[in-house]
């Protein structure tokens, strides 16, 4: 028992460790992107959310995958603010009642844009939320804008 | 934490490696390395969640010890114990493909009566038929209200525990065996869920073994802020309990006209019906829910009506919330057809044993000190209402009119 609890205290305490702060660094202009070999005109409000908290859409959209991008840190604060008035820990714990109900699953996390844009020249199928800036430089037109 | 896919739980698959993977992501997961929730469904990935609640709580009486659930074993006295709020999950996710995925989680805890503390509490295989249908089939918990299948998930609520007036309704049931389907219809800015679910469960109490086949329905209108639920589910309950059984020989014997009226064994029309109403904004979070059970035909089982309300106010990191909740059992009152004093006696026992009628104020504050790991204050004070047990082991002492139970928690999520 007493080994048990150090595995949980130490897991807690790692974890600490290995999580970032929950404060936006900065704000900034977001928006839902996919590759160019998309042919998706655009995804409205009701869609993107849909995707950002695990649903499939219907038709012709039934294959898009959300990815979440982990850098620049203030972009998912900023867009899940923006897309449904939610914190990081507001969605950790919407989609913790997914998870463990078996209801849905977070989206896929990416860790820089480079690699985001990578997924996407891959998989015609996937969006992904980035800074606009970043958007623009790699000539990607924006499905969805805040 | 959100890291890359490497760090949170998702694995490729190589037929020579998986399992070794698999223990290496656990044993990181163990240490700590890895603190986000699984992700999206990659084909022949495995994902690996879970979830961690430390807690302690103490009442005001040792004689009158409360328990959060009536039927379970667990109490809680004067001094602080982390019987009723310490429980660990751990979830192991297959996904083969985008339609099909098999999913166990296991819950360590102190279990409801005799046996293992570990149990196997869901086990199935999940078949997504189309973007809008999913199907699961083996082992799960039918979602009687908003947080039955994620009740220890103590990490995705405001509180330490569920609020008992509703919660403890679910006695000592932890999971179904048999099918459960999901269609998502989307309605502009709303979504609508239809659940439908049948099963079959079995569980002891402290006197009893229960079992029974079930089958239900419930309704969820959402959007980004409100959530409207509606549950009713249905069966047929078999019940197995010596101390009934002498009841019902005694009525049998000194009040035949009225036995049949007792007669237990078996009840059609057992279940549950709920309703439930969510809000959440980044600053506010309002939770309110009523519940009813049906016992069946048997009058030597009570019924019971729970509801509260809980209304959180975000400050960044901090969420201080307060609730009101409130039960109410029905039939509990003596037999006037019963002349026979001892049988009109033993019976009178019988029902008022099964009075939990209280209510409970709360006040709490959840403070989220990293992103997945929520500390948690809560008191609580309980009022059983006049001439009631309630969610307490005997009666208050007499002169008492409630007792405060003191929780404090940390829930961790991975």
């Amino acid at each position: 028992m007493r080994t048990l609890a150090r595995l949980l205290l130490a897991a807690v305490s790692a974890g600490l460790l290995a999580i970032p702060s929950l404060r936006a660094e900065e704000p900034g202009s977001v928006v839902v992107v996919a590759g160019h070999a998309n042919t998706l005109a655009m995804l409205s409000r009701e869609e993107v959310t849909r995707l950002y908290i695990g649903e499939r859409l219907e038709g012709d959209k039934n294959q898009l995958k959300a990815l979440e991008l982990d850098v620049p840190p203030w972009a998912r604060e900023v867009f899940y603010a923006r897309l449904l008035g939610r914190t990081p820990v507001q969605m950790r714990a919407l989609w913790a009642r997914l998870v463990f109900s078996g209801k849905g699953r977070p989206p896929r996390i990416v860790a820089n844009v480079d690699a985001a844009l990578k997924e996407l020249e891959g998989n015609a199928s996937l969006v992904v939320f980035m800074p606009a800036d970043k958007a623009a430089a790699a000539q990607l037109k924006p499905l969805f804008a805040f | 934490m959100n890291g890359s896919g490497d760090q949170c739980g998702s694995v490729r698959h190589s037929p020579v490696s998986t399992w070794r993977r698999a223990r290496r992501l656990a044993a990181a997961l163990i240490l700590g390395q890895a603190a986000a929730l699984a992700q999206a469904d990659e084909g022949g990935a495995i994902q690996v969640n879970g979830f961690i609640n430390a807690g302690l709580a103490r009442s005001s009486f040792d004689d009158a010890r409360y328990k959060y659930i009536p039927t379970a074993d667990a109490d809680i006295g004067t001094a602080a114990t982390p019987r009723v709020d310490t429980q660990a999950g751990l979830q192991l996710r297959y996904v083969h493909s985008d339609s099909l995925n098999a999913t166990a989680q296991v819950l360590l805890r102190d279990p409801p009566s005799d046996g293992s503390p570990l149990k196997l509490t869901w086990a199935y295989a999940g078949i997504q038929l189309t973007p809008q249908i999913e199907v699961k089939l083996g082992r799960y918990m039918m979602p009687f209200f908003l947080f039955t299948d994620t009740r220890n998930v103590r990490y995705a609520q405001p509180w330490v525990r569920p609020p008992g007036e509703v919660y403890a309704l679910v006695t000592n049931t932890e999971f179904f065996d048999g099918a459960y389907l999901r269609h998502l219809t989307p309605l502009g800015p709303w979504s609508l869920a239809t659940e439908a679910f049948v099963g079959a469960n079995r569980y002891e109490t402290l006197r009893a073994s229960l079992s029974g086949t079930y089958y239900g329905m419930a309704f969820t209108l959402y959007d980004s802020n409100w959530t409207f639920r509606v549950m009713a589910q249905n069966g047929t309950t078999q019940l197995e309990s010596p101390a009934f059984d002498r009841v019902l020989a005694l009525l049998q014997q000194r009040a035949p006209d009225v036995a049949a009226d007792y007669a237990f064994a078996e009840s059609s029309n057992t279940g549950y019906l709920s309703a439930g109403l969510r809000y959440e904004t980044e600053d506010w979070l309002l939770l309110a829910e009523v519940a009813e059970t049906r016992p069946g035909d048997s009058r030597l089982l009570a019924s019971d009506t729970g509801a509260y309300l809980t209304v959180g106010r975000r400050f960044g990191d901090w969420m201080p919330f307060v609730g009101y909740a409130a039960r109410r059992s029905h039939n509990t009152e003596a037999d006037a057809r019963i002349t026979d004093p001892l049988a009109s006696a033993t019976v009178a026992n019988v029902l008022a044993q099964q009075n939990y009628s209280q209510r409970t104020v709360s006040v709490g504050l959840r403070w989220d000190l990293v992103l997945n790991l929520a500390l948690k204050l809560q008191l609580d004070r309980v009022q059983p209402s006049n001439g009631a047990k309630g969610s307490f082991t005997v009666p208050l002492p007499a002169g008492q009119t409630h007792s405060d139970v003191f929780s404090l928690a940390a829930h961790y999520i991975f």
